[in-house]
């Protein structure tokens, strides 16, 4: 079943950010399309995705620059045609407004240029949610900062990494030494008897 | 001479036909493609009714072909008749590299109708030179205001006035070199308009004259054509989907399903009548020079391989679809496009393809068909017509690699030496074949010698029923080319209205307030002995 959605706090909500890593090497040489879909769920126009930076093998996309959607028009789409490689990288940056209902989503799927069938089987299938997706590699569902889902189960073997921003890193870095430093200050102190 | 039938065979073949119960059910969509799957059942504007190709009449360097979509449009269907649907994108598509894979792609876009009379009441109005108020208008509305338009004459400009509902499409054609697709014509500023039904005599009077507007000559030597037409397929499909019980007041052997060899040499005739009758369909239609078509851009001999090509129709949806938010409002459309339904042969998905494969089949491409090489190999409708007639009509022992050259480029459709290809379900066409002249033409094709008919091609008189049920009872294997297995048919051999000889060569459409259907019981008929005296149609 999709995300549940007990919890979720309608209203203005952080913005997100993350690179996604994609290790398409069991596709090499097929003709493929990535399918960027962002649907409305909330029946309003407040969220837009940003993907940037699109690499294949490492070589940036000179076909695909920096592109937003919206869902203004309830459906925003960016579809990116290339020549699978070994690996592709991007950015992703959006907005997780949420004006109550069923949080807006970005899907990504991994189709066949020439079909729109998709070339990969992924456990991420929900048919029946408010906002439907089949065979998706990465949900992003658009509130309380961003609900990510990447695909698990795949096939081919395509595998899916969530690669940590260099700023989100560095604050997990601090975090955790604030942990550590918090608790060797307890230590320190004499029990009480 | 005549060959007829042993008495005792004929008594065989009917009693056995009338005693036994066929242990399945077999989905017989017999020829053609009328809501053949369980898709298409539901979205029937997608549902690709009918496929043709052909070398044109009077053209031997162009080839016509004919794209049906929509079946069985009741003519009397107002108030908004049959526009295209404007989210489906038709192609025609053509291979000519012998690999089962498109290498020209022709498509076609509908716009949404606009409505120039959004106060009326119905799409389609006009009476005359038009009509005013009379003298007791009551008011607001003033004796003498001009109310109903003039009749409808002109698809655009002055008597186009009552045509509230009109429709505008795009040709573009692309060719595929290496991976790379490229755009080599678009219908461009030409505003092409879909002819609309023929609502009546009133309100379209000379309803051909001003459905040959829907003509239109574009540059590069093509024509285009689209709108209602009448429905060119021909069959008893009542009796065909009613597993088999067709008339045996239709034979003129006395056995259902059987013709006489004078019931088989007459192609004016029906003997049972023809449940598309009286229907109209949505065409789609295009003339171009062979030259846009082959490999080399050449017009070949038909010995030449590169004469022949492979071509077949589809319908794409676009793969996400959001419902309107607004009352009125326009859905969401994403860019990209899936198949829905395709159609290459008039016989693969009807008679071959099992109902839990026909989705499957029509959302597949041709070039990937050896998946469903079993059914080909093994039709189980050969072996419900060997049940069917308790073994009197005798069939091919599987695999049936008689039936291969409807699914691989081979002889008598294309050259010899011409590459087969993989296993792919294409309307294969010689285009170095040319027209056969009107006087010889036969309704069985390339089975009764005529070398532009089915399978080369095909055209609006091919009968596709008869000639796809004796390819499967092995006919083209010339030990089953006996009878009766050569005289099996449905008794309807002609189409209700006649085709014409030059583009579009679909007959224009049904009149919506005059037409009417030919139904068992009904006059219609002829009858199943020379001299074929008019009948009405076999109940039984």
């Amino acid at each position: 079943m999709g995300l549940g959605l007990a919890g979720l706090a309608a209203g203005p909500c952080a913005a997100g950010a993350l690179s996604i890593s994609i290790d398409t090497s069991a596709l090499a040489g097929a003709n493929g399309r990535l399918d960027f879909t962002l649907l409305d769920g909330d029946f309003t126009a407040n969220n837009s995705v940003t993907i940037a930076n699109l690499t294949t093998n490492g070589v940036p996309s000179t076909a695909a620059p920096t592109t937003t959607i919206d869902d203004s028009a309830v459906l925003g789409q960016f579809l990116w045609d290339f020549t699978v490689g070994t690996l592709v990288t991007f950015d992703l940056s959006f907005t997780t407004d949420f004006a109550g209902g069923a949080p807006d989503r970005l899907t990504l799927n991994l189709l066949d240029a020439g079909t729109n069938l998709t070339l990969v089987d992924t456990e991420l299938d929900f048919l029946s949610d408010p906002v439907p997706a089949q065979d998706a590699l990465l949900l992003v569902d658009l509130a309380n900062g961003g609900q990510v889902q990447v695909a698990k189960r795949t096939d081919p073997p395509t595998q899916v990494t969530e690669v940590p921003e260099a700023g989100t890193a560095a604050l997990a870095a601090l975090a955790l030494l604030a942990l550590v430093m918090t608790s060797k200050s307890r230590r320190a102190q004499p029990r009480a008897v | 001479m005549i060959d007829h039938p042993p008495k005792s065979l004929s008594t065989r073949l009917s009693r056995t036909l009338a005693a036994v119960a066929l242990a399945a059910l077999v989905p017989l969509a017999w020829g053609a493609n009328h809501r053949e799957a369980p898709l298409t059942a539901i979205d029937t504007k997608a549902d690709i009714t009918d496929w043709f190709a052909f070398v044109s009449y009077d053209n031997p360097t162009k080839v016509t072909m004919i794209l049906n979509v929509d079946p069985l449009l009741q003519p009397s269907n107002g108030p908004n008749y049959f526009p295209f649907d404007p989210e489906v994108l038709y192609e025609m598509k053509v291979d000519n590299t012998f690999d089962g894979d498109e290498d020209v792609r022709i498509q076609f876009r509908f716009a949404r109708p606009e409505i120039r009379l959004p106060g009326v009441f119905t799409g389609f109005v006009g009476v005359g030179a038009g009509v005013s108020t009379p003298a007791n208008s009551p008011p607001p509305v003033a004796p003498g205001t001009p109310l109903i338009p003039a009749a409808i004459t002109a698809l655009d400009g002055p008597g186009s006035e009552g045509l509230s509902l009109r429709q505008t499409y795009t040709v573009t054609i692309l060719k595929k070199v290496g991976t790379t697709w490229t755009t080599v014509f678009t219908s461009g500023p030409t505003r092409l308009f879909a002819v609309p039904a023929n609502v009546g005599p009133r309100t379209m009077p000379s309803y051909d004259a001003f459905a040959r507007q829907g003509i239109y000559s574009l540059a590069g030597g093509i024509r285009v054509f689209a709108g209602t037409v009448d429905d060119p397929f021909y069959i008893d499909l009542g009796a065909a989907f009613d597993t088999l019980a067709f008339r045996s007041g239709a034979s003129g052997v006395g056995v259902p399903g059987v013709l006489s060899d004078a019931q088989d040499a007459d192609d004016t005739r029906n003997f049972a009548s023809d449940s598309v009758a009286g229907f109209n369909v949505n065409t789609i239609a295009i003339e171009l020079p062979i030259t846009m078509l082959s490999r080399d851009g050449a017009i070949h001999p038909a010995s030449d391989p590169l004469a022949t090509i492979g071509t077949y129709a589809t319908t794409s949806r676009p793969r996400i679809k959001t419902q309107p938010t607004t009352p009125g409002g326009l859905p969401g459309l994403s860019t990209n496009f899936v198949q829905i339904q395709r159609m290459g042969n008039p016989l693969i998905n009807e008679l071959l393809i099992g109902t839990g494969d026909k989705d499957k089949f029509s959302m597949s491409e041709p070039k990937n068909d050896a998946t469903f090489a079993s059914y080909l190999l093994d039709p189980l409708l050969a072996r419900v017509i060997n049940a069917a007639y308790g073994g009197a009509v005798a069939i091919p022992t599987p695999p049936r690699l008689d039936l291969l050259p409807l699914v691989t480029y081979a002889p008598p459709i294309a050259a010899t030496g011409t590459p087969a290809g993989p296993v792919a379900d294409l309307l294969r066409l010689n285009t170095g074949v040319p027209a056969t002249a009107k006087a010889l033409r036969k309704r069985m094709g390339l089975l009764a010698g005529d070398p532009a008919g089915f399978p080369n091609g095909r055209r609006l008189s091919d009968d596709v029923t008869d000639i796809s049920a004796r390819a499967v009872v092995g006919v083209l294997n010339p030990a089953f080319n006996v009878f009766p297995n050569k005289r099996i048919g449905d008794g309807v051999n002609t189409n209700d209205k006649p085709t014409q000889e030059t583009f579009p060569y679909v007959s224009f459409s049904h009149s919506g307030r005059d037409s009417r259907k030919v139904d068992p019981g009904e006059a219609g008929c002829f009858a199943v002995l020379p001299p074929f005296a008019p009948v009405s149609c076999p109940i039984n």
